[in-house]
C-alpha cells in the first residue's frame, strides 16, 4: 500500500523528470542532428525526409572542410582574438570593479550608471561609425582591431560578474590586510584577488565563449581570409567543385569544428560555470 | 651592545600608552562620537563597553586607522596617528569574524605581516612557531581556516596578531561569534595572554560580564560620548549615573522611584525604604543591586512573579510599589509565584540618584 503523499511526491517527481527530458530533447536535438549530418554522405545529407541515423556514416566532409577554411589558421585566430579580448576584459573589469566594491568617490553612481547603461546598446548601432573609424585608423582587418572592439564589449560584463563577486568577499578582510601593513596593491593582489579566483576564471570562460560566438563585429571589420574568424567561415559556406545545392554536411561538420574545441573547456568548468552564476559568495 | 638593544626595546615598549583627545566622528549630519577624550597607560587592558551604537566599534577602527578622524588627535606612543595609515600605527586589530584569509595556510595567515616587512624566512618561522605554541595551534599550521572550529580560528586570528608584537593589541568583539562555554574559555586564555604578553590592549565589547572579568580600566560609553571610566570595582560600587548603574553587574540593579522624607525614601504606594545616613532629599531613584537585598520576616513587602532557580543562587522577580525588582539568594527558597516576601536592603549599598540620574554621593 503506497501512502497517498508518497504517491503524490512520486507523481510530481514523474511529471518533472518528463519535463525535464522534454526540455533536455529540445536543447540537444539541434546538436545531435548537426553530428550525425556531418557523418552523412552528400547524397544523404540532402534527402528528404531525412535519416535520423546515417545509413552510410563517413568522416569525408572533415577533411574538407578543414582544408577549405584553413581550419588551423582560423582557430589559432579566434583563440587568439577571443582570448586576448576576454583576458583584457577580465583583468580591467575586475579592477575597476574591486574599486567600485570597496571605495567611495564622487559621481560613482553616475560613473556605474554609465557603465552598465553600455550593455544595453546594440552592437548593430556602434558597428558603423567603428567601421569607418577603423578604416581611417586602419584597424580594419587587424587582429587588434577586433580584440579592441571585444574587450570594450565585455569590460561591463566582466565589471558587473565581478563586482557582485568582489561584494560578497567581507570587507574585512581588506581591513585586516591594511592592519597587517598592506598597500593597497598587496591587497588586491595578495589577498582579494587569489580569493576570487574562480570568479575570474568563470567571467574569463563566459567572455571567451562569447568572443568565440560573435558573428556581427568579426564578419564586419575582418575581410582578408588571414584574419577570418571559426563563425565568419561558417557564413562562408565551402562547396564541392560542380555541386549545385547546399552543401548541409560540410556545414554541419563545420559547426561540428567550431563547437568540438569548446566542450573540454565545458565540461571542465561546468560546476564552477553553475555556482559561478548562481552566486559569488565566498566560505567564510 | 645587546644589552643597550634590549634596554632599548624596553624602552620602546615602555612608550605604548594611548592617548584619546576630544575625539570626533562625524557620518555626514551623523555624530558618531562627541568629544571623547581618555588615557590609557602603557601595558593596561581597556575594554570599551556600551549598548550596540554607542561608538565603541568607530573608536576602535580610529585607533586602527580604518576610519577617518573628524576631529581631535589620537596618539600612540608619543606619535600623533591621526593621518598614519594602518600599516604605520604598529597596532593589531583582531576582527569578530576573525578575517582569516580562507585562500592560506594558518602559517601563511600568520606570517603575512612580516613578509610584507621583508622579514627574513628563519625570523618569521621562529615568531610564527612561538606564537602557535603560546596559543596552542601547532598542529593547525599546515590547514586552512576552513578546516577549523570556530575556537581554533579565533586562535590564529590572535596569532596572526602576536607574530606582529604590536604596541597595541585591538579586539573587536572577538568572541561573539563563539558558543557560551567557549566565550568563557577564550576569556580567560585572553587574560591570560594580556598577564603574558604585558602589551597594551584595547578591547570592544557590548558584555557586560566580559568587561567585568577582564579589564584592567572599563570605559563605558553611551550614544557617542563617555559615560564613565574606571576599574571593574570601582564602576560597580560607584556607578556615576544610573545608566552606568544598570550596565555594569548581572543581574542589573534595581531602580525604585520615589522621593526622601524624614529620612526614608518613600516609593509609590507608600513603600518606605531604609536610607544611609545624611542622604540627600533630592534624591528620586532608589538604586540597590539584586544581591543586596535580604529575604526574612521584615522588610519591605514584594510579590513574587517569576522563580528562576539557577543552582548555585535564585533570582526572584518581583513587584514593589509598582515596579519591578529583581532579588538574588543564595539560599534554597520554597516560594511560589504570587507569594508575598520581606525584603531588606543592605543600606550601605544603597545608590541614590538625582532627577537628571546622576548619582549622589552620601
Amino acid at each position: 500500500m503506497i501512502k497517498p503523499i508518497q504517491a503524490n511526491r512520486v507523481a510530481s517527481r514523474t511529471i518533472l523528470y518528463i519535463l525535464l527530458v522534454i526540455v533536455l530533447l529540445f536543447m540537444a536535438f539541434p546538436i545531435y542532428y548537426m553530428v550525425i549530418t556531418s557523418l552523412k554522405t552528400p547524397s544523404e545529407a540532402y534527402r528528404l525526409p531525412p535519416t535520423l541515423w546515417p545509413q552510410t556514416l563517413t568522416v569525408e566532409s572533415y577533411p574538407f572542410v578543414i582544408e577549405a577554411w584553413s581550419y588551423w589558421r582560423t582557430l589559432a585566430n579566434t583563440i587568439l582574438v577571443a582570448g586576448t579580448a576576454a583576458l583584457a576584459a577580465t583583468i580591467l573589469g575586475g579592477i575597476s570593479a574591486y574599486g567600485f566594491s570597496r571605495m567611495e568617490f564622487p559621481g560613482k553612481a553616475i560613473l556605474y550608471g554609465m557603465l552598465v547603461a553600455t550593455i544595453a546598446i546594440p552592437g548593430m548601432v556602434t558597428l558603423g561609425p567603428i567601421f569607418l573609424a577603423y578604416k581611417d585608423l586602419p584597424l580594419l582587418d587587424t587582429h587588434m582591431g577586433l580584440i579592441l572592439v571585444f574587450a570594450a564589449e565585455f569590460i561591463p560584463v566582466a565589471f558587473l560578474t565581478m563586482f557582485s563577486y568582489f561584494k560578497a568577499i567581507p570587507k574585512e578582510l581588506d581591513e585586516a590586510s591594511a592592519v597587517d601593513g598592506s598597500r593597497l596593491i598587496d591587497t588586491m593582489f595578495r589577498i582579494i584577488f587569489p580569493i576570487a579566483l574562480p570568479g575570474f576564471a568563470v567571467t574569463f570562460l563566459l567572455l571567451f565563449i562569447a568572443g568565440w560566438n560573435d558573428f556581427l563585429f568579426a564578419f564586419t571589420l575582418t575581410i582578408t581570409p588571414d584574419t577570418r574568424l571559426l563563425t565568419v567561415r561558417l557564413f562562408e559556406v565551402p562547396v564541392r567543385e560542380g555541386v549545385n545545392r547546399t552543401p548541409y554536411d560540410l556545414i554541419a561538420a563545420g559547426g561540428v569544428l567550431i563547437l568540438l574545441p569548446l566542450i573540454p573547456i565545458l565540461l571542465r568548468v561546468q560546476r564552477q560555470l553553475v555556482e559561478g552564476v548562481l552566486a559569488g559568495a565566498v566560505k567564510e | 651592545m645587546i644589552g643597550s638593544h634590549m634596554l632599548m626595546a624596553a624602552l620602546e615598549k615602555q612608550m605604548a600608552s594611548v592617548s584619546i583627545n576630544d575625539v570626533q566622528k562625524r557620518y555626514g549630519s551623523y555624530h558618531a562620537l562627541k568629544g571623547v577624550s581618555t588615557q590609557m597607560a602603557d601595558g593596561e587592558f581597556v575594554v570599551l563597553v556600551g549598548p550596540s551604537g554607542c561608538g565603541k566599534s568607530t573608536l576602535l577602527r580610529m585607533l586602527a586607522g580604518l576610519e577617518s578622524i573628524s576631529e581631535g588627535t589620537i596618539e600612540i606612543g608619543s606619535r600623533v596617528v591621526n593621518d598614519l595609515r594602518p600599516k604605520d600605527r604598529d597596532v593589531a586589530l583582531v576582527f569578530q569574524n576573525y578575517a582569516l584569509y580562507p585562500h592560506m595556510t594558518v602559517e601563511q595567515n600568520m606570517s603575512y605581516a612580516l613578509k610584507l616587512m621583508n622579514t627574513p624566512k628563519s625570523v618569521i618561522n621562529e615568531k610564527v612557531g612561538n606564537a602557535a605554541r603560546i596559543l596552542n595551534i601547532t598542529e593547525l599550521l599546515k590547514r586552512y581556516p576552513r578546516q577549523l572550529s570556530g575556537g581554533q580560528r579565533q586562535r590564529v586570528a590572535m596569532g596572526r596578531a602576536i607574530v606582529r608584537d604590536p604596541q597595541v593589541f585591538l579586539f573587536d568583539e572577538p568572541l561573539s561569534n563563539l558558543d557560551a562555554k567557549l566565550r568563557v574559555q577564550m576569556r580567560a586564555e585572553i587574560k591570560q595572554l594580556h598577564q603574558r604578553l604585558k602589551t597594551t590592549v584595547v578591547y570592544v565589547t557590548h558584555d557586560q560580564v566580559e568587561a567585568m572579568t577582564m579589564a584592567d580600566k572599563i570605559v563605558v560609553m553611551r550614544d557617542g560620548i563617555i559615560e564613565q571610566v574606571g576599574s571593574p570595582i570601582e564602576l560597580f560600587d560607584r556607578p556615576r549615573n544610573t545608566f552606568v548603574a544598570g550596565f555594569i553587574g548581572s543581574p542589573s540593579m534595581n531602580f525604585i522611584p520615589g522621593s526622601v522624607k524624614d529620612g526614608l525614601f518613600v516609593a509609590r504606594a507608600g513603600v518606605h525604604l531604609p536610607l544611609p545616613d545624611g542622604a540627600r532629599v533630592d534624591a528620586v531613584t532608589y538604586g540597590i543591586r539584586p544581591e543586596h537585598l535580604k529575604l526574612g520576616e521584615a522588610g519591605f513587602p514584594a510579590d513574587v512573579i517569576v522563580i528562576e532557580p539557577m543552582g548555585s543562587s535564585t533570582q526572584i522577580i518581583a513587584k514593589v510599589a509598582e515596579t519591578v525588582i529583581t532579588v538574588l539568594s543564595t539560599e534554597r527558597l520554597a516560594l511560589q509565584p504570587g507569594s508575598t516576601i520581606y525584603l531588606t536592603p543592605h543600606v550601605e549599598s544603597v545608590h541614590l540618584f538625582d532627577p537628571g540620574g546622576q548619582r549622589i554621593e552620601s
